[in-house]
């Protein structure tokens, strides 16, 4: 918060051009991760593991703001140090809406935009064993700040940073001493488990930070591809439910579309 | 010239983009902390059940060491998924430490393959109450309805699928979670697997054979297993809280599944150790303990779903170590359960040290054990029939607190050297005689 603060105070002795947030635009990442999990629905050793993830985004200015549709999929193949073989793979799908008003509305950058963001995200990962294998699962409907900030250099480049903070959150977790049974993999009994047990956390229970650092070059008014850097980090420590920590970061190219 | 300097610009941005992804994937790691909670000690908690309270004074057990042990099983790094170790001694509980989460004293565990001992205990008992002739009873006799044509398959014998002898094809990696989502029976799914060898003439573990006898169990008594083990052994035990898993056809899972407390698991260990015996009364026949924790496998050092060590202890495992060991000639059983979800079989290998050194705990200890555990060394008797310790030869195991001492010879005449202290006054030698 003193972050955005500080560049809030500072924004106008940055002086450079337009932002280009002011476009309609749909674009999609692809990103290749590296990501660390630490999930007691499994075991406490920490996994870790590469992936992929694919997002696709819609911005559309209006008048008083820039509204944000995303929607995203991802994977996972994840085996901790005492073991040879991937242990388990993770799937996640995340559906959000953002809203982001303007904080600075004059033509010059930085551009600080503030606003709210409502996600789905869920996270299914499957122990794939000779004998009970079974899903385990994250699933988290937040609401929160989100806020991005343009900052133009050398005329023709663009660094974009996107962060989202959620602060209420709705959230699914096995419970700590599940009783793991040979799963059955049909969608309506995984859909079922992935909204077990659902309830209110306290941001000291559930934490997440997601961002984005994006380096664009501008072609006119046309944006060629960015590249980004990822990280994403999120903490469960909900009573009563199997703790999680989860760390993500990737590096990627998003492209407009 | 505008080549090399091409060439450097490639070359130093190809070093930095190295240099970025190597510090990428470290910093997207979480951090290592330590897996366990703070060390809590091994008292037993008082609950109220049937267990008596003790303590490693009180049965002969030198507490130094078990207060080493249990200060291990949270400190070391070698033991990242284990939860909880009790030591039970004389019938009495003299140690116990969840050291992921005081609830596991109360919470089902996955004991995993350990079932499959269970599942040889209610053998014994089918026998004892005389529903089987004899353990060369054919299945095919009992259940005739689910073997196919080949008439090598109908010559397996309930020895051949106690022993893992029958020679079905039943392969764990694929099998087993084949037979878990099999709509049809399970009974008939295991018995039309190919045969790999004729029954008796080879060894091939597989979760198929324990769920012939969980069928033969259902054949024979109408009740399924889980049914028949809470009246013929969870309720002699007060073997209240349990789960087990089942198949689709409605059988038990004879092979895995079961879901007992760490007590519980305990008073399975000690009705073994007591030989069967359980306040008063004979759950299962003293004979068959005897004979299902003996090796009974010409061809792997197996029992009846039990591994013997040497004829003198035997134990139960579950994959990622879940343990039942059981000393009957030291009155002695120890329990440890661990995290049952990893594809690591190298988790548990450590544990052995563990059981090494509370054997060595045991004051009263006749040395005799031929438990081969961590570092063994052989010695020769010297003058007066003494263990003369070679310090040149110890001083390599500077950091051992525990050296099992392979004599090669009787020690009977021999006193044990359990005084010997190298700057540790913890420090112990274990002598295995021959």
């Amino acid at each position: 918060m003193i972050t955005i603060l500080t560049c809030l105070v500072s924004c106008n002795a940055w002086s450079q051009q337009g932002n280009l947030s002011g476009v309609r635009r749909s674009a999609f990442d692809l990103g290749f991760s590296f990501m660390s999990v630490r999930d007691e629905a499994l075991n406490r050793i920490i996994h870790k593991g590469p992936g992929l993830h694919v997002d696709w985004y819609l911005e559309l200015p209006g008048r008083g703001g820039i509204s944000i549709i995303e929607l995203g999929v991802g994977s996972g193949f994840l085996k901790s140090d005492f073991e040879e073989e991937i242990s388990s793979f993770r799937f996640s799908g995340s559906a959000g809406f953002t809203y982001l008003w303007p904080l600075c509305i004059n033509d010059q950058s930085p551009h600080f935009y503030l606003g709210g963001k409502v996600n789905a995200r869920t996270a299914i990962e499957y122990f794939d064993n000779w004998d009970e294998s079974h899903f385990y699962w994250t699933t988290a409907y937040t609401t929160g700040a989100g806020f991005r900030i343009e900052y133009t250099i050398r005329g023709n480049s663009m660094i974009r940073i996107e962060a989202d903070i959620p602060l209420f959150s709705m959230v699914s977790r096995p419970p700590d001493r599940f009783l793991y049974t040979q799963s059955s993999p049909a969608l309506k009994d995984i859909l079922k488990d992935v909204n077990y047990d659902l309830s209110l956390l306290l941001p000291r229970e559930y934490r997440e930070f997601d961002m984005r650092v994006k380096y664009a070059v501008k072609n006119r008014k046309r944006i060629m591809p960015e590249i980004f850097w990822r990280l994403h980090y999120m903490s469960i420590h909900k009573d009563g439910s199997a703790r999680m920590k989860y760390l993500l970061q990737s590096i990627g190219v998003e492209f407009d579309i | 010239m505008i080549y090399s300097k091409k060439n450097k610009v490639m070359k130093n941005l190809s070093i930095y983009t190295g240099i970025f992804l190597i510090l990428l994937i470290h910093s997207s790691c979480l951090e290592e902390v330590s897996l366990n909670t703070p060390y809590q000690g091994y008292t037993p908690q008082e609950t109220g059940d049937s267990w008596i309270i003790s303590t490693p004074e009180a049965e002969n057990m030198d507490s130094s060491i078990i207060t080493r042990v249990y200060r291990d099983l949270y400190n070391d790094a070698r033991y990242p998924t284990i939860r909880s170790l009790l030591i039970v001694r004389n019938g009495r509980l003299v140690a116990e430490s969840y050291c992921k989460s005081a609830n596991d004293l109360y919470s089902l565990h996955n004991i995993k393959s350990a079932t499959k001992s269970i599942t040889s205990i209610l053998t014994g008992i089918l026998l004892d109450m005389g529903e089987l002739d004899s353990l060369e009873s054919r299945l095919s006799d009992y259940m005739p309805g689910y073997f196919d044509d080949n008439p090598k398959k109908r010559e397996i014998t309930l020895k051949h699928v106690l022993t893992m002898e029958t020679g079905l094809h039943f392969d764990d990696n694929v099998h087993t979670r084949e037979m878990l989502y099999n709509r049809g029976s399970s009974l008939k799914y295991v018995l039309e697997k190919k045969l790999v060898f004729d029954p008796g003439s080879g060894w091939y573990y597989g979760d198929g054979n324990p769920q012939l006898v969980s069928g033969l169990i259902w054949e024979l008594t109408g009740k399924s297993e889980s049914e028949f083990a809470e009246e013929y052994l969870f309720a002699p035990l007060s073997i209240t809280d349990y789960h087990w898993e089942i198949t689709h056809d409605g059988l038990t899972l004879g092979s895995i599944g079961l879901w007992l407390t760490p007590r519980d698991m305990a008073k399975i260990g000690l009705l073994m150790a007591r030989r069967g015996a359980w306040e008063g009364s004979q759950v299962v026949s003293e004979a068959w303990v005897e004979e299902s924790t003996r090796r009974q496998s010409s061809f792997s050092n197996y029992g009846y779903y039990w591994y013997p060590i040497e004829d003198k202890a035997f134990y139960a495992e579950g994959h990622g170590g879940q343990l039942i060991w059981v000393y009957p000639d030291y009155d002695l059983v120890i329990v440890i359960t661990s995290d049952p979800y990893t594809k690591s079989w190298k988790l548990s290998e450590p544990y052995t040290e563990i059981f090494a050194k509370i054997l060595s705990s045991l004051q009263d200890l006749l040395l005799t054990g031929q438990i081969d555990e961590s570092i063994d060394l052989t010695v020769n008797p010297g003058p007066s029939n003494s263990v003369q310790l070679d310090h040149h030869i110890l001083n390599n195991y500077e950091n051992e607190n525990c050296i099992t001492l392979h004599t090669g010879f009787p020690l009977s005449n021999i006193k044990r050297s359990n005084n010997y202290n190298r700057k540790d006054p913890g420090y112990r030698i274990l002598l295995l005689g021959w």
